[in-house]
């Protein structure tokens, strides 16, 4: 059941990453929460605890809906354009998102031989991990940089749970936390360049280095 | 002694013979052309008494087994792999000398001087035949040389043209570099074995440890007459401006030596380790792949066709890495289907490029440019012309029902074999290949309706004031295109040879996998499309007459002065794929479109360089140049001191040998 | 033997006879879907009854080509049709390596056609027949990446072989095997040039990509293309369909029913997606295909790793 989420996981990065459109972005994060949380979840099906059941609920509720409706809320706020703006072609992207996933799923399985890990939820996480970072190098807006540093941490989830089935959940909702704060400041700072540059592309900020 | 004289052999050194006497009337006879008749037909005789004996040769005998004869105190050799390139060579070698009849009547029509292109022709000829036949190394290292410098003589016919200055240059130095590498690759061997002769040279166990470097040693050095990948570079500047006939020959056999070459070097260091199987195999494909992307980027018809040399030769290696994996990891079934696979697309590749070559050469002839874009509606002045180009389109873009499929299918077929065999990772990466390869094929239709649409369909986008084909012409693309026709539609006979080559010294086991496959059905299928297709036309026709047919202008969307230039162009067909791999392909294009009420003359360009060439291969040139002029000096003084240089050389040559010891 | 023989010539006229009514049923779906009543099921059969009987009209520029493309363009693609099972009938042509030989034999049929398109010297043609050469070269790994997944995972190479080999019984070989059929339909809507990346029913030129390959045909011409462009169709649709018959219960009966349910679901696939989605910009085609492809790697990726 993992794997088949996991592979559903993978699907959605793929989708992102020949979507051309902001809003594309905003529906993949939702979906990938979503699978998250159940991901997570299902583990207490057998064992249920009040305890453990606390961090899926807030994985869900953080999100699939308090940061893409912030998300949403900032695109509506600052009127942001809807394309997504990327410096390479979508197509060599996607060719680029491929070969990488390819290397990955070799590489995690030859690790799998090893140590004792599931290789599907391993390398998809890893995969997000390493598709977040694309996102980052080759699109121009920061909006989008927003969504590909959350698919990153994504992944860095699924990952976490592929190694060890029970972090410390304390870690978890830290890490949740500190997202959290990030897409916050991070709004601000579109607030701020928005009324300061009247732009929104990343190109604006290396203005600002002297 | 015996053994040289039975009546085959004597055959055989007849048809030598006779090919080199066609050199002889060039002490007595002054006319041009009456010296290249007669030459030429005494040539082609010496030809096809070659070939008769080349098939009355225990290869194409309905016995099992191929003898393995030695001749002449063990320096000329007889064996199933020489043998089956022999047959290629002088297979190709035919078409392309009754080619000649038309082709050189029109540089003589030009007053120009063709003696020594006819001498360097008949050199090349019977040197390449050499190659494959030498079983001692400096009989083999002599005719390579001879072939390469002959072929360079012949390539500077139309000397007085600044691009054939060029593109012979870089053949020349590409020459010059093979023969380098394998004059090392033998003399090692040499080393190894204490043996001049090809037939002793087997890397025995104990001295493994020089494996990969004579493998690399030969897969550079064959590989660059091959035209691999990285290596290519020569091909797409030599092959234009070479003479149609030589080019011809250049593209169906000598680069053929190559895939020789390697396939000898698999004899002389079996068993192979898997690690150079893969590295056979990467190269090739990405031959293939980006082979016949450039291909699809050029105007230039023979360049454009060199570049799809450069696609088959890939495919051709991918037969032969799947043929390694077998021997590497002892499965008899996937060596037949792999080495089968590359040497009958070594035959059929022979067949369609120098076929699609000649068609070329009659094209540009008489349109005086080899530029596609001004071609168009050719079908119309020669239509058998088309039909034959075609043929070697449709064969050479590997689709049914012509030859071209068979050798693909075999390749297909040792993947599957491969996948089925070696478990674990193989299905996966067997398949990325399997797709790359059905890539190709994808490209190659593109590329291939292509030039075939825009040189011969449509209307004349340039003029053609008078259109000029010749019997001979039409005697050599004829014969060719047969042959393609009849390797596909029956590939038996042609199967069973190729698994008698393989059968003498290629496999640790007999396999049936080759010939086990089910050829009769290919056969069946082919003949029942042509002859229902066959059907279906006449019914249509009778259709046609009983509701009516008539001809009328092509619909121009309401606009009605519509001239040739409107039709869709080369560039235009292509440029949809050559963006893909714009840097890759060093693509580039320039638009100039002019706006306002009256607006004046547009332009538009696309240019595609070979990345190698440009990035690699120049600027390594360029480096060179500057170390060289470094050193000039040197050259400048006076004679006197040349000999202290002799002295110097001489005396460090002394110490490193007696050190040596 | 004879038997077989039998079953596989009843199979190619099943194909032969039903594929344009399955194009009039999703033309019908279609219709029903966007509220409209829509023609009837048997549209396609008047259409290609009206085609057959009208004048044909070559272009002035045309050659030969244009007289043999539509032959040959029906005949391989009835060729190709004899190659697929129907029900758990084998068809009448099935040997080790035919799946190589299917590809193939559509690249002929589609070679033709690009050279029949260009024979006409207009850029209309010219410009659907690039396309055509374009989109179809990005769609061949997809094929390979599906039914050849398949086939190199169980070490067949006959497409009945294949299909035959389908097993249920392993989780994750059903998800193997659906999302292999994602897959296939993306590949099936690219090849018969339904919505998203072709439009049908559309007659602008610059829009087209099939359609525009044979604007300057008419009569029996015409027809064979049309007929044949209806074959293809369905041929794709078998190619789907195949992939959930439980080959383990082998009665002709179910397989039949089967056949007929999964028709019918498909073409109500086809049709809803034609009807939520609209076409895709030309530039973004390969992309969608390239997506296509990229479903095939992770999915075998996937399967090869959880073994």
């Amino acid at each position: 059941m993992e794997n088949v989420l996991s592979i559903l996981f993978c699907l959605s990065l793929f989708y992102v990453s020949i979507s051309s459109r902001v809003k594309g972005y905003v529906t993949v994060l939702q979906l990938q929460g979503l699978l998250l949380s159940v991901i997570i979840v299902i583990p207490f099906i057998y064992d249920f605890s009040i305890f453990g059941i606390i961090l899926p609920v807030t994985l869900l509720v953080v999100k699939v809906f308090l940061i893409p409706k912030y998300i949403k809320k900032i695109i509506l706020d600052l009127d942001i354009k809807r394309m997504i703006e990327p410096t390479i072609q979508q197509f060599t992207f996607l060719l680029l998102v491929i070969v990488s996933m390819v290397v990955i799923f070799v590489v995690s399985n030859i690790l799998s031989q090893r140590t004792e890990l599931n290789v599907i939820p391993f390398a998809s996480g890893f995969s997000a991990i390493v598709i977040g970072i694309y996102i980052i190098m080759f699109r121009k807006k920061l909006i989008v940089h927003v969504a590909g540093f959350l698919i990153l941490e994504n992944g860095i989830f699924l990952f976490g749970t592929a190694v060890a089935s029970e972090l410390p959940m304390m870690i978890e909702l830290g890490i949740l936390l500190d997202v959290f704060v990030v897409v916050f400041l991070m709004g601000i700072a579109l607030n701020n360049i928005s009324s300061t540059l009247k732009g929104f592309d990343v190109t604006a900020l290396g203005r600002l280095k002297d | 002694m015996n053994g040289l004289l039975n009546s085959g052999n004597v055959l055989f050194i007849a048809a030598f013979v006779i090919q080199l006497s066609a050199l002889i009337p060039v002490a007595f006879i002054r006319s041009e052309r009456k010296f290249f008749l007669t030459s030429n037909i005494i040539l082609l005789i010496g030809l096809v008494i070659g070939l008769i004996s080349t098939l009355s040769s225990s290869l194409f005998s309905s016995s099992q087994l191929i003898n393995d004869t030695l001749l002449f105190d063990n320096w000329i050799r007889l064996d199933g792999l020489g043998l089956f390139f022999l047959f290629i060579i002088q297979l190709v070698a035919i078409p392309t000398t009754i080619f000649n009849f038309s082709y050189l009547q029109h540089y003589i029509d030009q007053e120009r001087p063709i003696k020594s292109f006819v001498i360097s022709y008949t050199v090349l000829l019977v040197s390449t035949q050499f190659i494959v036949i030498a079983n001692q190394a400096i009989l083999f290292l002599v005719s390579w040389e001879v072939m390469s410098m002959s072929a360079y003589l012949g390539m500077i016919l139309e000397r007085e043209k600044e691009e054939v200055h060029k593109g012979s240059f870089y053949y020349l130095v590409a020459s010059h570099v093979i023969v380098f590498v394998i004059y090392i690759f033998f003399f090692l061997l040499h080393h190894q074995t204490n043996s001049w002769f090809l037939s002793d040279y087997h890397v025995s166990l104990t001295l493994r440890n020089t494996l990969p470097i004579l493998f690399i040693l030969s897969f550079i050095g064959f590989g660059i007459k091959a035209g691999f990948m990285p290596f290519h570079f020569w091909l797409p500047q030599a092959h234009p401006i070479a003479p149609t006939v030589l080019s011809a020959f250049l593209s169906g056999v000598i680069i053929k030596t190559g895939i020789y070459g390697i396939l000898r070097t698999f004899q002389f260091l079996n068993p192979i380790p898997e690690w150079c199987g893969w590295v056979v195999l990467v190269i090739s494909i990405l031959s293939a792949i980006f082979g016949v992307w450039y291909a699809l980027a050029q105007h230039d018809i023979k360049r454009l066709l060199a570049y799809h040399s450069v696609e088959n030769i890939g495919i051709i290696g991918i037969g032969i890495g799947i043929g390694f994996i077998g021997s590497a990891n002892k499965i008899p079934a996937l060596e037949v289907l792999g080495f089968g696979g590359a040497l009958l697309h070594t035959l059929n590749h022979a067949i369609f490029k120098s076929l699609l070559f000649l068609g070329s050469g009659v094209i540009s002839n008489n349109l005086g440019t080899r530029n596609i874009e001004l071609m168009g509606g050719i079908v119309h002045r020669a239509k058998y012309l088309a039909i034959f180009f075609l043929i070697g389109s449709v064969a050479i873009s590997g689709i049914p029902p012509f030859n071209g499929f068979v050798s693909e299918f075999i390749i297909y077929n040792g993947f599957f074999q491969a996948a089925k065999e070696l478990k674990n990772y193989y299905p996966f990466i067997m398949l990325i290949f399997v797709v790359g390869l059905a890539f190709v094929g994808g490209l190659a239709v593109a590329c291939f309706t292509k030039i075939n649409s825009i040189i011969f369909l449509g209307t004349e986008r340039k003029e053609i004031k008078h259109f000029h084909t010749s019997v001979y012409d039409y005697i050599s693309l004829g014969i060719l295109s047969l042959l393609c026709i009849a390797i596909g539609f029956y590939p038996r006979i042609f199967i069973g040879i190729v698994n008698k080559v393989i059968g003498s010294g290629f496999v640790s086991a007999d396999s049936s996998a080759l010939i086990g496959m089910n050829w009769l059905s290919l056969t069946l299928i082919f003949s029942a499309i042509l002859l229902s297709a066959v059907v279906l036309y006449f019914v249509k026709v009778k259709i046609q007459k009983k509701y009516g047919r008539r001809t009328s202008a092509t619909w121009g969307c309401g606009y009605e002065n519509i001239t040739p230039r409107m039709q869709y162009t080369a560039s235009s067909f292509a440029d949809e794929l050559n963006i893909i791999p714009k840097t890759i392909l060093v693509y580039h294009k320039k638009v100039e479109i002019s706006k306002g009420a009256f607006p004046k003359q547009t332009a538009f360009e696309s240019h595609s360089q070979d990345f190698v060439d440009n990035k690699i291969v120049l600027p390594l040139y360029g480096f060179l140049k500057k170390i060289i002029s470094k050193i000039e000096f040197l050259s400048q003084t006076d004679i006197r001191y040349y000999i202290g240089f002799i002295l110097i050389i001489i005396t460090v040559y002394g110490i490193i040998a007696f050190l040596w010891k | 033997m004879e038997i077989e023989i039998l079953q596989g010539i009843i199979s190619l006229l099943i194909i032969l006879g039903f594929s344009p009514l399955f194009a009039g049923l999703i033309n019908k779906l279609k219709a029903v879907l966007t509220g409209r009543i829509g023609a009837p099921v048997w549209q396609p059969y008047y259409d290609l009854k009206r085609l057959f009987k009208k004048e044909t009209i070559n272009a002035t520029v045309s050659s030969f080509v244009s007289r043999i493309s539509p032959v040959i363009n029906f005949v391989t693609v009835a060729v190709a049709a004899t190659m697929l099972p129907i029900g758990f009938w084998k068809p009448l042509i099935s040997f080790n390596g035919d799946i190589i030989l299917f590809a193939y034999i559509l690249g002929l049929a589609r070679f033709i056609q690009i050279l029949a398109a260009m024979d006409i010297g207009s850029s209309f043609e010219g410009m659907g027949a690039a396309r055509e050469a374009t989109f179809a070269l990005f769609a061949e790994p997809i094929f390979f990446f599906t039914l050849g997944s398949v086939a190199f995972i169980s070490g067949l190479s006959s497409i009945y072989d294949i299909y035959y080999s389908i097993q249920l019984n392993n989780i994750s070989y059903i998800v193997f095997i659906v999302i292999c059929s994602i897959s296939a339909f993306l590949l099936a809507v690219t090849e018969c040039s339904r919505m998203p990346v072709d439009d049908p029913n559309t007659h602008l030129e610059l829009t087209m990509i099939h359609e525009v390959m044979i604007l300057d045909n008419s009569g029996i011409d015409l027809f064979l293309y049309q007929y044949s462009g209806y074959i293809k169709l369905f041929i794709y649709a078998i190619l789907e369909i195949s992939f959930f018959y439980p080959f383990s219960a082998q009665s002709y009966l179910v397989g039949v029913m089967i056949f007929v349910i999964g028709s019918f679901i498909l073409a109500l696939t086809l049709a809803t997606v034609e009807t939520i989605t609209s076409r895709f910009k030309m530039k973004n085609i390969p992309q969608y295909l390239l997506f296509a492809t990229a479903i095939g790697i992770l999915n075998l990726l996937i399967y090869t790793f959880t073994k």
